[in-house]
């Protein structure tokens, strides 16, 4: 086996292993092309690592079973703003975060002034930029972000906000190729692209869109890109579980099921002997 | 479509619909034979109600709102853990959150008799659970039958009696011998509901995850296996590390992002930008 993972202290002084230190992705600017996958379930997490996945990133809910699946990956995690009032409250979910093995913390669309708190301690940070789902009411909804100089001039200055505070890294979501092409150029960070085209540092996609699974109420992104269809695979298997309960269900109304095999048996001396015992029983009962 | 759900008040007052009311099930002993399966997902009891399974068990976990949600419609019965709820009062207060939940019917699984009768006081329906019973292996030696001589058939009929006198509609009846079950059935008033204990029984009892050949553990004897979900659910997660490996490669080999996977911006915009960033960098 070639010698994929290095001995590492988690944020947590926990030793253990990791295909990267932040450092190593530091480094790694300019010369590999990486990539990153939103996952949010351990199979997700487990098939990822065996894959060779770069980066994870995942929510706050099920990080446990993230990391244990995933142990040798860096993991990023991201938290909320609207759960976090004060700067105390966001460091205090960081630390608990960071005790359970993430590598990193994604920041979203926080106050700007609760990501320099956090830097403080020096727990690595991924920001966002360009297109920001939850912020998107400024920037008009769902659609391209920088598609003109001062959109493009605003959201460099997002970046080089994050870069001054100290991020390692950076998502820029829906901003046009050739402007993150030239972000890319201008930043120490790692970009991260996601619908923003190739010239990002880093690849992101979320596995749900690869899988080709989505809750109905989605589509696949026009940026995203479907390796397989999930979708059918998971209708089918429900017609699969569906067609097992209806198969019990008649073998039970037709008597098929549960055969002498599944079944156990009594000695007939012992029946009789039971049966004697109730009518003694009633009969003392009178 | 034939009118296969009925109106209904669930005990805690909600108008819905559902295919049996507690009195409908003990009214068919005898005439009916009924399923019931135990589900752990929202899958599985949407699954289960669109098969017309008869009744469903499941826990009382964070995903008991989501499952009744799946499967609306069907009697359902949610088990009532007696080890972390120490006192009748306890133990009245969590049945009191399960049904607000949405339960049709408690299952009280090692519960205190007395428990049960202090919950037949307010009328809720429950079912409990007689022969081998998991927690109380060490009662009767191990993984075993139950019920196979007559001074043990004798137990279980007094168990089986104790639990009619609580109020409860129906019992779980597990690897009891079929022949000995077959006369406990006639001799309650309860449902009786048969897991590995043949098929005189009121109702026919099994794990979804069985049915499906999804078991944690080996499989039971006495459970039938209608699918290989095993195979299924390994193929899905090989499919998964495929799929993330042929992203990774596309990657590498820069084959995505495409143009038609990228958003384009005007010439000009782009110089006017390109001017702006000149201009930054050499005032820096």
């Amino acid at each position: 086996m070639l010698k994929k993972y290095k001995k590492i202290y988690s944020l947590a002084h926990q030793a253990g292993y990791r295909n990267y230190t932040v450092r190593d992705l530091l480094e790694l600017k300019g010369k590999k092309k990486l990539t990153q996958i939103n996952v949010v379930s351990a199979n997700e997490a487990a098939a990822a690592e065996i894959a060779g996945i770069d980066l994870l990133i995942t929510g706050a809910d099920n990080l446990k079973a993230i990391r244990e699946a995933a142990p040798n990956t860096f993991l990023t995690c991201g938290i909320k703003y609207t759960e976090h009032e004060s700067k105390e409250s966001i460091a205090k979910k960081c630390f608990e975060l960071v005790e359970l093995g993430v590598d990193s913390i994604h920041t979203n669309s926080w106050n700007i002034n609760f990501i320099k708190y956090i830097s403080e301690f020096n727990i690595p940070l991924q920001g966002h930029v360009g297109f920001v789902p939850m912020m998107s009411t400024w920037t008009g909804g769902v659609k391209p972000v920088g598609k003109t100089s001062r959109e493009a001039i605003k959201i460099f200055k997002d970046i080089k906000e994050l870069e001054k505070i100290g991020c390692w890294a950076v998502e820029v979501e829906c901003v046009p190729k050739d402007v993150l092409a030239e972000m890319t150029q201008q930043t120490k960070m790692l970009t991260v692209s996601i619908g923003s085209g190739i010239k990002g540092d880093v690849q992101f996609l979320f596995a749900e869109d690869i899988l080709g699974y989505h809750h109905s109420s989605t589509v696949t992104p026009r940026h995203a890109k479907s390796y397989c269809n999930f979708n059918k695979i998971y209708n089918n298997m429900q017609k699969e579980r569906i067609d097992a309960f209806q198969k019990f269900q008649l073998d039970v109304e037709t008597n098929k099921f549960p055969s002498i095999r599944h079944s156990i048996i009594a000695k007939k001396e012992e029946v009789n002997k039971f049966k004697k015992l109730l009518v003694n029983l009633k009969n003392g009962n009178k | 479509m034939h009118k296969k759900y009925k109106r209904v008040f669930s005990i805690n007052n909600d108008l819905g619909f559902r295919n049996y009311t507690v009195r409908d099930i003990i009214d068919l002993k005898g005439k009916r034979k009924l399923t019931q399966v135990r589900v752990t997902t929202t899958e599985e009891a949407s699954a289960a109600e669109e098969a017309g399974i008869d009744l469903i068990l499941t826990g009382p976990g964070p995903n008991l709102p989501a499952i009744r949600k799946a499967a609306a419609k069907t009697f359902m019965t949610v088990g009532v853990p007696f080890i972390q709820n120490p006192s009748k009062r306890e133990a009245t207060k969590k049945a009191f959150d399960i049904i607000e939940a949405g339960a049709d019917s408690l299952m009280c699984q090692n519960w205190n008799l007395d428990w049960m009768k202090h919950l037949n006081k307010f009328r809720i329906p429950f079912q409990s659970h007689v022969g081998f019973i998991p927690r109380r292996t060490t009662w009767i030696g191990g993984i075993r039958s139950f019920g196979k001589t007559a001074s043990e058939a004798m137990e279980l009929y007094k168990d089986v009696k104790d639990i009619e006198n609580t109020g409860a509609w129906g019992i779980e009846v597990e690897l009891v011998p079929q022949n000995i079950l077959a006369i406990i059935t006639q001799e309650t008033s309860l449902i009786t509901i048969s897991i590995g204990s043949g098929n005189a029984a009121d109702a026919q009892f099994l794990f979804a995850e069985d049915i499906l050949g999804q078991s944690e553990i080996k499989f039971p004897r006495h459970a039938k296996k209608y699918k290989n979900f095993d195979k299924l659910l390994n193929n899905l997660q090989k499919d998964r590390v495929n799929a993330f490996k042929e992203f990774k490669l596309d990657v590498k080999k820069k084959i995505f992002p495409t143009n038609k996977h990228s958003i384009s911006i005007d010439k000009k915009e782009l110089s006017n930008f390109k001017n702006f960033l000149h201009k930054n960098n050499s005032t820096i």
